[in-house]
């Protein structure tokens, strides 16, 4: 009696597990991406709320502390820097930048490598030695110190940072495509498409680029917390955009010689910049555990 | 009567590390308008090898010599686009494994009359019905639920049905069956066959069989072509040479098959297919022969006509009956 009891109860504990196989990381996944919603919509609608106008000086309300009020009385949430600007708008229109930088970057770096990678996995021979040892060469080298040789010839502009930061963001994505490309080559789908008379370019499109979007969604979401992060090094090594588009990289420079009096010039856009992309890094760990969990460790 | 397919003397190499390996030597065949042909052979004796040479599907680095002719369209030696221009219309290939020859991302409607949208201009909500129709003629219960279902919801046989829909799409007048029912079990094997033979009657189109299941060939195959590590052992009317065999192969093939009066003794072939990077000299078959004489050891038979139809053996008299 006791005995089947405790079987039904076994049961009954063992079942719905079962069905919720398959989804794991949901609470990950919609935690990180309700941050970067938030991130998103600041960067959309906060410069249109407050406006930011990089070069006005308000030399009565420098260097007020968080949460205090200006001298029109208007309350200063996250202080003001060493001009009187406003640091909330200015990180608004900061995230804007950075995030239209990332994104920018993610897919253009995306485009190249899905291109490289195709040509390397689908036509092989030469070509695929070729692209292959430019992509191991490129990865003996750290990337941010390639990003810094680049941005350093070309010059600083929002146009020249995303150039640099895809160019150094390929690698990833064409090796990645050129598995999938190599894995669906010999498959028997991939003839019988071929036997009724498809072309090249239709097999490579219907065969091998929908087995890429799963794990192309998993490394964009891992690498752009790394564009965005490498975007702010830059800026703050004066490499990346100019001053008169504030990103958040030229804004954590500019308190850097005022750390011991005014702290969260500094401190503020570096905590916003860390909880993005650490929201990023959950997001892409959490979406490659559910699609691709052979690709854990890359 | 104009042949359909015209092989002859079709040699493919592979360049592999151990040296050039032939994997088809001297193959000669044809298919005529409307008839099955079957190509019957162990695993390695070069039949899928050979359909692969005639629809372009061999990787790059086979070498290929001799000539396959379709319609009197020379292919072998012409640009892969030539066999492409006449897949569809003319060939169509089905596969031995239907789960792996349907793209598992797109719905099996859409796979069936993508090339009817791709090269005839058909629009997407034509096709859908087309999808409908060929699936009802290919027999898959509920077509308009099933069109929109992917692969992975459809079962083995089901598959191989959908697989048999899209290769007629385009009603090709050759179609090429490579062991269309090996992946299947034997009540299935016999529906897909019995499709095929129907779809074959009433739309005269010509079937190229490829299979190592003599049971199969007995009942579809107008002519049989046997062969044996890349060569044509033994070819002709299929009742002929069930018949009247003039080859130890064919026959120890033909005493390997169950026999229903005689379940429990199977006589089988003895020792293995040989290794294609190092064939015996002269007649390929004499280490497993039981006819094999001196002359079987250094001299390879060719193919030749002995009282019916052609055999490549040097004691085909004595052979069979």
């Amino acid at each position: 009696m006791t005995a089947t009891s405790a079987m039904a109860d076994t049961i009954e504990t063992t079942a719905p597990p079962a069905r919720r196989r398959g989804r794991t990381g949901t609470v990950r996944i919609v935690g990180s991406l309700a941050v970067v919603a938030f991130y998103a919509l600041c960067a959309a609608f906060g410069p249109i709320l407050f406006r930011f106008d990089p070069v006005a000086v308000d030399t009565r309300n420098r260097l007020l502390a968080p949460l205090s009020h200006t001298s029109e009385g208007h309350l200063v949430l996250f202080g003001t820097d060493q001009i009187g600007q406003d640091l909330l708008a200015k990180m608004m229109q900061g995230a804007r930048v950075s995030m239209t930088i990332g994104i920018s970057a993610l897919l253009l770096s995306g485009l190249i490598g899905l291109v490289f990678g195709i040509l390397a996995g689908w036509f092989g021979g030469w070509l695929d030695s070729v692209l292959m040892r430019l992509a191991d060469i490129q990865l003996a080298f750290p990337g941010i110190l390639l990003a810094i040789l680049i941005a350093a010839v070309l010059g600083p502009s929002v146009g020249n940072v995303i150039v640099v930061l895809s160019i150094s963001g390929w690698v990833t994505f064409a090796r990645v495509t050129r598995g999938q490309a190599l894995a669906t080559k010999n498959r028997e789908y991939v003839d019988a498409t071929r036997v009724l008379g498809a072309r090249t370019w239709h097999v490579v499109r219907t065969c091998v680029l929908p087995s890429c979007r799963a794990p192309f969604l998993v490394i964009a979401a891992l690498h752009i917390g790394d564009v965005i992060l490498a975007e702010a090094s830059l800026s703050f090594l004066g490499l990346g955009t100019p001053a008169t588009t504030p990103s958040w990289g030229t804004t954590i420079a500019g308190g850097r010689d005022l750390l011991s009096t005014a702290w969260w010039i500094s401190a503020i856009p570096g905590i916003a910049l860390a909880v993005l992309v650490v929201a990023f890094g959950v997001l892409g760990d959490a979406l490659r555990d559910r699609y691709d969990p052979k690709l854990a460790g890359r | 009567m104009e042949p359909l397919l015209r092989v002859r003397e079709l040699r493919v190499r592979f360049a592999t590390r151990h040296g050039t390996v032939s994997a088809v030597d001297g193959v000669s065949f044809d298919v005529y308008p409307g008839e099955t042909v079957a190509i019957v052979g162990e695993s390695g004796s070069g039949k899928s090898v050979t359909m692969q040479a005639v629809m372009g599907l061999l990787p790059r680095g086979a070498q290929v010599s001799g000539s396959i002719t379709y319609r009197g369209t020379e292919l072998v030696g012409r640009p892969v686009s030539v066999t492409r221009a006449l897949c569809g219309d003319e060939l169509a290939m089905i596969f031995q494994d239907p789960l792996s020859s349907l793209n598992p991302v797109f719905r099996v409607g859409r796979q069936i009359t993508e090339a009817l949208v791709r090269r005839r201009g058909m629009r997407r909500a034509a096709a859908r019905e087309r999808a409908v129709e060929l699936m009802t003629r290919v027999g898959i219960p509920a077509p308009e639920l099933r069109v929109d279902e992917y692969p992975h919801q459809f079962s083995g046989g089901m598959r191989q049905r959908a697989m048999i829909a899209m290769a007629l799409a385009m009603s090709p007048r050759l179609l090429i069956a490579d062991e269309p029912t090996t992946a299947l079990d034997v009540t299935v094997q016999a529906q897909i066959m019995r499709l095929l033979a129907s779809l074959r009657e009433s739309d005269g189109m010509a079937l190229a069989l490829i299979t190592h299941d003599l049971g199969v060939v007995a009942d579809a195959a107008d002519r049989v072509v046997l062969m044996y590590a890349g060569r044509v052992v033994e070819t002709g009317p299929t009742r002929e040479v069930y018949e009247h065999c003039r080859h130890p192969y064919t026959e120890g093939l033909l005493a390997s098959v169950p026999d229903d009066a005689d379940v429990d003794r199977l006589v089988p072939i003895s020792g293995q297919p040989p290794n294609p990077a190092s064939l015996p000299g002269g007649c390929a078959f004499h280490p497993r022969c039981r006819y094999a004489i001196e002359r079987c050891r250094t001299e390879r038979p060719p193919l030749s006509v002995v009282d019916g139809h052609p055999s490549a053996c040097h004691r085909s008299q004595e052979v069979g009956g």
